[in-house]
Formats: structure tokens, sequence, C-alpha cells
């Protein structure tokens, strides 16, 4: 499998598992801290649950916990594959 | 209520519940205090304080505070804010609480002692409540509570507060704690090496790793089967937005026909002590004041009652079962479509039934940017004082045929007054966004708890807590205005001369209303509205109206001298739509200025409070009588042009 150089949240399709690797892309500080504190961690293990039906809005599931995100904040946040 | 709570701040014992939002925090306090809260506000910030009292074990009572939700010690909006800087003791109006009181949600404990080790670590003196116990133990969730408290080094309490299972225990727990409150002594040192943000966040996040490791046993997923299954329907890409659908519609119908039964009894009972008071009282200035001011002026505001309850008590509902951040996902999209998100949806929703509550509902938005739009276009949403206006118009003037074979003329145009300002404030938030803080960006962070059986008691205390917003507004607000109102309409009380006497008791009362001070008023601002098509009369209705909108269907009813009983309306509307001004354009233009004015002195009130300036408010107003008054002039200019 060649190792993608960026692999990001919103490259993710539904059911799909990974590790948080990376939120330094994350201009906002203030968020990045905030999304850490809800539990997306550098090592955690996420999945993606849920797309919303228009579109620009995703679901993960962190530490058992279901978190609405935006996919331009989601394309921030990198990830690695743990599932293949 | 309010006697119920002692002012005296300083000798009462203070105990803060803090907590995760979605923690079960709010229903443990409506558990633990009943009906013995009153909710109020901060000085200087918009954030709403609860508060409420509860007798410990000893007999001694202490104020229990309840702290917006927040998920860490380093706040990001203002509510939040205001948790750190009380639990800080920075505040000059709130001293720190003596005690707090620590919830986490069993079924989620990862997320939500994040907060709880940050509180150890400032070596806050605190018990830990874990609530929702008896849903922990359906999922096969097992919280060695022993176990807990010997790692964490602070007591812990584990709690159904819906079943009120383990309140007994709380209670004496917090008796016997809370004058020797034992700090943590088991924290964690800080290192030598100053740590990143980053490292920090993560350090607890591995602690908190550990403690469930040897305190939590499950048997199955941590979250709820349950929530998994419905998500998989409520959320599915098709089928979500059709159920949301379908919610949101059965909500309108219900707030349109559950509501009419108690209107319609509201309106009676209004009626039948206007009759009772009238044959109590000879007939003269005070009788007149009584029934006619002030019964009939708080009446015509009482009566929306049922329908703030009832759309009140679908969003307490859907905000208590977890169904709402679902609404707010699935629309998040729509929402930033016109720059906000998700969060903007409940504000905007319940400025269908009222832009008071609405505006109320916008602390929730992080951004200032965003819950500034969403304040400024609240009012543009079709509140329920609209609607009598709207129907008395609409009846009086559109005839009731059917269009296209099924579609109702009338219907159709109350929908397309919805649709109408629902456009504006779509047009109005994009103009903002381009001009109001334009680099402020907003971001969207929000959890999808676990979806909950709504509990009965949240949804009393919290329509307590409405009904009484909401007749506050109305008894205060809205007395006032009527007395001043039927002060402005009664004097000077001139003498109809003989050839209008003969004409009736009816010319008589328009004769003295015309030259009233309101009469005045109302010739004074013709000038100003006649290109609008509108006289006087509408213009003492405009007036008026400023105090709630459908203040001017009685304004005008005491303009035409309609006789007050059942058939009133209908007789207004008979009278109008006979009238020589209120031809069908400047109907059409009446209703597109309420569609769009700001005629309603109790939402500046509410921005100015909730903005903490002038600024808002006489922002809010201008811009919103610009419009109105622009496309008022525009619709009936239109109408000439087609020849209606």
């Amino acid at each position: 499998m060649t190792a993608l150089p960026l692999l990001t949240i919103s490259d993710l399709r539904p059911g799909e598992q990974c590790r948080i690797k990376n939120l330094s892309r994350i201009d906002d500080r203030k968020f990045a801290r905030r999304l850490e504190e809800m539990g997306l961690t550098c090592g955690a293990t996420l999945e993606l649950s849920h797309l919303a039906p228009l579109g620009g809005t995703i679901a993960v599931r962190v530490r058992s916990t279901l978190i609405a995100l935006r996919t331009e904040d989601a394309a921030c946040i990198e990830v690695e594959r743990t599932n293949s | 209520m309010t006697s119920a709570v002692k002012p005296d701040r300083n000798s009462t014992i203070s105990v803060a519940v803090v907590g995760s939002p979605n923690s079960g925090k709010t229903t443990l306090f409506n558990s633990l205090t009943g009906s013995r809260q009153k909710t109020g506000n901060y000085a200087g910030v918009t954030v709403e304080k609860k508060e409420g009292l509860l007798t410990l074990t000893d007999g001694r009572t202490v104020q229990l505070i309840d702290l917006p939700g927040t998920y860490s010690l380093e706040p990001r909006t203002p509510d939040e804010e205001l948790t750190t800087q009380i639990l800080a003791g920075v505040r000059t109006d709130e001293k720190a609480p003596d005690f707090v009181v620590a919830v986490s949600d069993s079924t989620n404990l990862e997320v939500n002692l994040y907060l709880v080790l940050q509180l150890i670590e400032r070596k806050t003196p605190l018990l830990l409540v874990l609530t929702m116990s008896d849903l922990a133990q359906k999922q096969g969730v097992q919280v060695n509570v022993e176990k807990l408290e010997q790692i964490l080094g602070v007591p812990v309490v584990a709690v159904s507060a819906r079943k009120k299972q383990g309140l007994a225990p709380l209670i004496k727990i917090l008796s016997q704690k809370i004058d020797t409150p034992s700090t943590a002594t088991d924290v964690p040192a800080s290192t030598a090496t100053p740590r990143s943000v980053s490292e920090d966040i993560l350090a607890r996040y591995v602690r908190i790793e550990s403690i469930l490791k040897s305190c939590v046993q499950h048997t199955e997923t941590l979250h709820s089967q349950f929530t998994r299954k419905l998500d998989r329907i409520l959320l599915n890409r098709f089928a979500g937005p059709i159920i949301l659908l379908a919610v949101l519609a059965f909500m309108f119908q219900s707030i349109f026909s559950f509501a009419e039964f108690p209107m319609d009894l509201i309106e009676s009972g209004v009626a039948f002590t206007g009759d009772f008071v009238r044959t109590l009282l000879p007939e003269g200035m005070l009788q007149s004041l009584l029934v006619d001011g002030v019964i009939a002026g708080v009446g015509s505001v009482v009566v929306f009652l049922p329908q703030i309850l009832i759309l009140f008590a679908f969003i307490l509902v859907l905000e208590d079962s977890g169904y709402m951040a679902r609404a707010t996902f699935i629309l998040d999209r729509l929402m930033a479509a016109i720059g906000l998100n998700g969060r903007a949806f409940i504000p905007l929703l319940s400025s269908f039934a009222c832009a008071i509550p609405g505006i109320m509902a916008t602390r929730t938005i992080e951004s200032r940017r965003d819950r500034f739009i969403t304040i400024l276009i609240s009012p543009l949403m079709t509140c329920s004082a609209r609607l009598p206006v709207y129907a008395l118009l609409i009846a009086a003037f559109i005839p009731s045929t059917t269009v296209w074979g099924f579609v109702g003329l009338q219907g159709l145009v109350l929908l397309g007054l919805y649709l109408g300002a629902i456009l504006f404030a779509v047009i109005v938030a994009a103009v903002l966004r381009k001009t109001l803080y334009r680099g402020e960006n907003s971001k969207f962070v929000m959890e999808l708890p676990t979806y909950k059986r709504p509990s009965l008691r949240n949804l009393c205390v919290g329509l307590l807590d409405r009904a009484k917003v909401f007749l506050k507004r109305a008894g205060t607000v809205i007395l006032v205005t009527s007395i001043v109102l039927w002060v402005l309409a009664t004097f000077p009380k001139v003498e109809a001369p003989q050839e209008v006497a003969m004409q009736g008791e009816a010319a008589i009362a328009s004769y003295q209303l015309q030259n009233s001070y309101a009469g005045l008023a109302g010739h004074a601002i013709e000038p100003l509205i006649a290109p609008l098509g509108f006289d006087w009369r509408i213009g003492i209705g405009l007036i008026s109206s400023f105090a709630a909108r459908e203040v001017i269907v009685s304004t005008l009813s005491t303009v035409f001298a309609v006789q007050g009983g059942d058939s009133a309306e209908t007789e207004l509307g008979t009278r109008l739509a006979a009238d020589p001004v209120f031809t069908l354009p400047t109907v059409l233009a009446l209703l597109v200025f309420f569609m769009l004015a700001c005629q309603c002195i109790s939402t500046l009130a509410v921005v100015k409070r909730e903005t903490n300036s002038w600024t808002w408010p006489m922002a809010m107003l201008a811009y919103m009588t610009t419009l109105a008054y622009t496309a008022a002039f525009l619709t009936r200019e239109a109408a000439m042009a087609i020849g209606l």
C-alpha cells in the first residue's frame, strides 16, 4: 500500500476507522484545542460515522462519543489508517 | 418562587453544579431543587443564571447554582467563560462557590471526566456525581464507584436523577463533605518540564483511559447500541431529512391546531372577565380603563401563551431526547449557506413562536458574529403575534377561493408571508455576513449525545420558566403600554357635535378617538405613511402595535368602534372591507409591512439585554423599519400596476 502523504478525515468513507495523527494544520488554535478537549487527541481512534444529507458536515465517533464537524475542518485533521 | 431564594448571598452556602454539556446536569439540578429555583441574569454578560434551594440532611439550606455546561476550563463561549470565572472566584457579582457538585454521564465518562480532572487539578472542593446510572447498567456499563473514589480522591455518588435513585445518598454525602471538603490528594504533580497545552490535554486523556480501565467494566460497546441503531435511520442521508421534515411539520401543525382550544378558552375567559368587571363597576372612566385598557390589552397577549408553550414543549422534548442535535447536524449545511451554523437553527425556529425566546436561545452560539447575525434576523421570522393581524386582513380581503384546483388562496397568501420573511432573512444575513466582523470565521463542533427518554420534570420546569418569562413580559410591558394607549386614546375627551352624535354611538367613539392624543399622533404621522396608502387610523394602529404587533387588531376595533363579543373580529373584518382606505393594494402593503417591521418593544428590550448595548436594538429597528417601508411601498405600487 502506498502511503499517502496526507490522509485526512475527509478522505474517509463512512464506517472507516483511523487514528488521529496531527491537528496542527487547523489554523484556529483555540478551536484545535477544543477538539482535543472533546477527545480528538493525537493517537485517538476515530470512525467516520455519518455524512450529513446536504454535505458539508460529518459526524465522527471518538472515545465513544459522536461529534459533528465541518468537512473543511475535518480536512485539516491528519489521520492514519488502522484497519488495513 | 422569588421569595424562596434568599437574597443574602454572603451567609448562605453556595454549591455549584458543574458538568459537560449533555452530562445530565440540568436534570440533576431540576431533581434536587424542584420548583424551588429561579432564573436571572449575571451582570454585564448575557448568560442566564439558574439557582435554586436544596435542604441538607441537617436541615440547613444551601444555594445551588446551575453553571453553564462546559467541556473544559479553557472557555470558548461567553457561557463557558462565566463558569470558569465563577469557579475561579474572579467575578464581583458572584462569590466562588463553597463546594462543587461535578456531574458526569456514566455512559459517557471518557469525555465527561476531562472537566472533572481539570477541577481536581485546581484543587476544587468537589464531589462527583455519576448520572444516568440506570441507563449505564442497561448498557452493560459497570462503574466501580469505590475504586473511582479511591483513584480520584473525591467522593463519588452514582445517581439516576430521572428515577430519583441515589439522590438521598447524594444529599447525605454533600451534607457531610460541605464543611470539611477534602481536596484530592492524588493530584499528579506538575512535571518539571513545561508542557504544551496539547500535551496537557493528552496527559489527561491518558489518565482517564487508565482510570476507566481499572474502574469500568462494559460488556457492550460503551456507546449505546440503541443510539447507533436509531442514528442509522435518523441520520440516514435519505430518511433523515424526510423524518426531520415530518417532525417539523407535525410541530407546526400542533402549534396551530392544539393551541386553538386553549386559545379560545383564554379569549372567552378574557371576555368573561371583561363583562364581569363591567357589571361590577359603574360605567365610567375606571370601568373603561380596566375593561378596554387593561383586560383587553393584556388578554390580547396572554392568548399566545398556548402556542408558545406548545412550541417550547416540542423544543424541550427534542432537546432532552437528543434529537435536536441531530436536527442541527442535518440542517447545518442549510444554515452554512447563509453563513451561520446548525446552532442558529434552534433560535430561528423558536422565533416562529416569539423572537424573545429565540433571541435568548442564541446564547449557545459560540461565534460572536454568528450570534449577532442570528439575533438581528430572528425578529424577521413570522412570530405568532403577527398571526392575528394576518388572520384579520387575509380573512377580510383575500377571497377564500382555490387556485390550481386544490390550494386555498388564503393559505397561499399566509404561506407567502412566511416564505417572504425567510427570504428577506436570508438576504439580510448574507449582507450582514459581508459587513459585520468580516474577519471572524465561525467554527463548528458539536456533540451528538445518546438518545434519552425525555424527562417530564425537565419539561415541566422548562415550560414553567418560559411561561413566567412570557407572562412577565405580558404583565409589565404590555400592561404599561395598554394603560398608556388607553390614556392616549381616551383623552382629551371631546364632546361630539350634534350631527355626529345623531349617527349613533359608533360614530361618537370614532369621533372621540380621532380627536384624542392617539388620533392626533396618527394624524401627525399620516404624511409619512401616506405613500403606503395608510391613513391616520392605520397610523394609530402602527403606533400602538409597537407594544405588540397584534395590538393593532384591538386598536382598529376601537377606531372602528366595534363592540366586543364573539363575532368582534369578523365584524371588524367586515368594516375594514367596506372602508374605502382599505383597498387590496393597501392591505397587501400592510401585510408586507407587518411581515418585516420590528413592531415590538419587548424584542428591542431583549436585544439590548442580550447584546449589552443600545447599538444593536437601534440598528435592528432602523434596518427593519426601512426594509418594511420600502417593501410595503413597492408592494402597493406593484399591486396597483397590475390592477389589483
